[in-house]
């Protein structure tokens, strides 16, 4: 499903309340993922984080963290993401937070840092728990970095496509990873910084940056 | 409860003044704050949607002028937006993007509330918009009192009395005025002192007349101290000479004007600052006192408990300096005898200027009355090896660069002195200024007093001299402080610790340079940086603002370093920026900017603007 999806996302039209709009006035929404396993099929939920921004301002009171209920064997991530077995009891249902983003999808556009991955589990999940999201605009912070870096023609230093080589690279401070709050700034951030190195000037239309290939168009299954 | 990245609250405590804040507050205000992308024009118009704002650099480097004052280069750690918030204007926040990055945007009421509920965020920003170092902690020190001029303490005319009335007369008139000493003078000049155990000893005792003259009991040419000097001067003569009654001395006319009691003392003093030295003066071998020297460092790292303990540190290891060089020369002139002329030992650099640490070493020479024949001449060569390896062994270690009184270079007769300062005016190119700037700080500390005086009397035109004057503001603009274009701290090369600043060589010694020029040009032949700054006229070309700054600046960054190497155990000056406080960090820079501003300034002054 993913490859698939991908490859229709970069080809199909932008939703039409998106068309035109310039890319430094979009209302963007980071989202980020705390996950049980980076295998797309079995992967589970642990935690949910977001951040919004409009005109270039990320806004702080629009921070949502939710450590997400979960049964799955939690394998080895609570060592990378330091979350117990405890905490995540403790947590809400997935599908409180997964409403929630369904909602915000409808007035932004969604970040990722490599949506293949996360994109991918939140659809599974949706799915699975009867969440409908409307049409969705993906923009990909790990694309944009991967065109810049193949436009350079030069092969990239190991580290250089994850989220902290990518901010490095582009003269970010260093952020506390691991996160899903965290990341989530730190892909918006990184974003802006990204619009602002591909020289978008204030009327450029999300439309001029789709040659990237960095941004999917998902059709809502209604 | 509401989520907050922490990356946010990261950046809130480890800026200054936010990091005294408390966790509610500090949630409050990172939930409130908005953070912008700063790159072009667009995102600047948006700054300026709402200028009551404040605004923190997290990432990327601008020029911004926030206020009528001139535009600044800033970057990561740096406020703007302060002045429209502090006066409630509304100035535009014009910025040139250096580099594109973040910036924490704070709506007013929130700053305002941080303000309202923290005392010292509101003063930190108060202070910010003046740009002026934090001087609070300059005014609550507990040894500044030491630093000030004895004429600020003294109470009213001293009881004296002319030296030929009787015993009886004086004891009436101690008496009626409470007091425990007279000042005898003659023709108003000052010529004894009595105190209640002259009394004692030399009249009860002695049953001796009461119709006698005061001069048949008293102490002539009593120990004095001039009026301009300081308190901690006052108590380390009286430390030194074992006396409790110390008349106070009109510099211009020699007339007493007043007199300073150890009760006056111990009311100033809390804890006993100077129990070290009074057992130096007591040293009664070259044994006793380097076993007393090396308890030095512990004894500052043993009383200094704050910052502001550092203040007097300086002075109290230039005077024991002082005392050990007076105890030895005591020493050698037992065992070898008398000298046979008069000479004086002179201190240099920072051992003259009292802001000695436990890393300088000694810079010393002597002044001979005149050129001594062969014989003479080993008496003090003799007596310098003796003086110079003796420091050593108390700790104070020789000199790199043999400016020490055993080198023959720095036994120079009066006439060969001056005509050594002649020289220094006439070609002072730079390599020449590197050389004697050292013997432009100098003071005596043993011997002949008068000797000394004699050579800064001929110096002190020589040195007033513009074209000299000139050289030496080049010189002074030559090193500067370690702050990038952007503020940013720049710091020493091939060093561990990564992130050290050389705070002698970078800062310290500039202000040093700056002073002494200003000095220099007034005529001014004391040697401290601080005693410097406190008696340039008004028309010195330095405005009292910023000679205050600077006093403040320098033992700002003196207690840094006294601290840096009691507590590391070095003696170096190479300072952690780390190791600091974020609020310190914030006053480091500030106190770099004025120094560098102070550069400038000199550099109009005395070089006509070439630097």
């Amino acid at each position: 499903m993913g490859i698939l999806s991908r490859w229709f996302g970069v080809k199909t039209p932008l939703p039409e309340h998106w068309q035109g709009v310039p890319v430094w006035s979009l209302p963007l929404l980071a989202v980020d993922l705390e996950l049980t396993s980076l295998d797309l099929t079995t992967s589970r939920i642990l935690s949910v984080g977001w951040v919004a921004a409009e005109h270039r301002r990320i806004q702080l009171s629009s921070c949502y963290y939710q450590v997400t209920r979960t049964k799955a064997n939690l394998n080895q991530s609570p060592v990378v993401h330091g979350l117990t077995e405890e905490t995540i009891v403790q947590g809400q249902g997935v599908k409180d937070s997964l409403q929630r983003l369904a909602e915000l999808a409808r007035t932004h556009v969604l970040v990722f840092h490599n949506h293949q991955l996360d994109w991918g589990v939140i659809q599974r999940a949706a799915s699975k728990l009867k969440v409908v999201f409307p049409d969705v605009v993906c923009v990909d912070t790990l694309l944009l970095a991967k065109y810049q870096l193949d436009k350079q023609q030069r092969p990239p230093a190991p580290n250089a496509l994850t989220l902290a080589g990518c901010r490095q690279r582009l003269g970010l401070p260093p952020a506390p990873a691991h996160n899903a709050l965290d990341d989530a700034l730190a892909t918006l951030e990184l974003c802006l910084a990204q619009w602002h190195e591909m020289g978008l000037n204030a009327k450029d239309p999300l439309e001029h940056v789709r040659h990237t290939g960095a941004i999917a168009v998902f059709m809502s299954e209604q | 409860m509401t989520a907050l990245p922490q990356q946010t609250l990261d950046v809130l405590r480890s800026s200054a003044p936010f990091d005294q804040l408390g966790d509610d507050a500090m949630q409050h205000l990172a939930h409130k704050a908005v953070l912008v992308y700063v790159s072009d024009e667009a995102s600047i118009a948006l700054l300026n949607l709402a200028r009551a704002q404040l605004f923190l650099i997290h990432s990327g480097q601008f020029s911004v002028k926030d206020s009528d004052q001139a535009e600044r280069h800033v970057s990561e750690g740096d406020y703007f937006g302060v002045t429209n918030l502090t006066n409630d204007l509304q100035h535009e926040i014009e910025i040139t993007v250096d580099k594109a990055g973040l910036v924490y945007c704070f709506p007013k009421d929130t700053f305002e509330q941080c303000c309202d509920g923290y005392p010292g965020v509101a003063r930190f920003f108060q202070q910010y918009a003046k740009e002026e170092l934090q001087n609070e902690a300059v005014a609550t020190s507990k040894s500044m009192w030491l630093h000030k001029p004895i004429v600020d303490v003294l109470t009213g005319p001293p009881i004296a009395m002319e030296q030929h009335k009787s015993i009886l007369e004086g004891a009436q008139c101690m008496a009626q005025n409470r007091v425990s000493s007279l000042l005898i003078t003659a023709q108003d000049q000052l010529v004894g002192i009595i105190t209640d155990r002259d009394l004692r000893n030399r009249v009860v005792a002695e049953n001796l007349a009461t119709d006698n003259p005061l001069s048949a009991i008293m102490t002539p040419e009593p120990a004095s101290i001039e009026q301009q000097r300081t308190l901690f001067d006052a108590l380390c003569q009286m430390t030194e000479n074992n006396i409790h009654h110390l008349p106070v001395i009109d510099r211009a006319n020699g007339q007493p004007v007043g007199i300073l009691t150890a009760s006056d003392m111990i009311r100033h003093q809390r804890g006993n600052v100077l129990f070290v030295l009074d057992e130096l003066a007591k040293a009664p071998s070259l044994y006793a006192l380097t076993r007393l020297s090396w308890q030095l460092p512990h004894y500052f790292a043993k009383h200094a408990r704050r910052l502001g303990d550092f203040d007097v540190a300086g002075k109290v290891l230039a005077q024991a300096t002082d005392i050990m060089t007076r105890r030895l020369i005591t020493f050698y002139q037992q065992q070898h005898g008398t000298p046979p002329f008069d000479f004086c030992w002179l201190v240099y650099g920072s051992q003259a200027r009292e802001d000695q640490t436990m890393g300088s070493d000694q810079d010393n020479g002597l002044l001979l009355e005149r050129e001594p024949d062969e014989q003479e001449a080993a008496y003090f060569a003799d007596m310098s090896e003796y003086v110079c390896q003796g420091l050593a062994k108390c700790g104070i270690k020789l000199c790199n660069g043999n400016i020490m009184a055993m080198n023959p270079d720095l036994r120079l007769s009066l006439d060969q002195a001056v005509a050594e300062a002649r020289r220094w005016v006439q070609s002072p190119t730079p390599k020449a200024i590197m050389h004697f700037n050292i013997f432009l700080d100098v003071r005596s500390v043993a011997g002949d007093s008068d000797l000394f005086a004699r050579l800064q009397d001929a110096r002190r035109p020589l040195l007033q001299q513009s074209m000299f004057l000139a050289a030496l503001a080049r010189h002074a603009n030559e090193v500067s402080v370690p702050l990038s274009m952007f503020q940013k701290f720049v710091y020493a090369k091939d060093h561990t610790p990564s992130d050290c600043i050389d705070l002698k060589v970078n800062a310290v010694a500039i202000i040093n340079n700056l002073v002494r020029l200003y000095a220099l040009a007034q005529g001014l032949g004391m040697p401290s940086t601080l005693a410097r700054l406190r008696e340039l006229p008004a028309d010195a070309g330095l405005a009292e603002k910023d000679a205050n700054n600077l006093r403040d600046i320098w033992l700002f960054l003196n207690r840094l370093r006294w601290r840096h190497q009691l507590d590391n155990n070095v003696t170096d000056n190479l300072v952690s920026v780390s190791q600091l406080s974020s609020i310190e960090r914030h006053q480091l820079k500030a106190a770099f900017q004025a120094i560098k501003r102070a550069q400038q300034g000199a550099v109009m002054k005395f070089s006509g603007g070439m630097g």
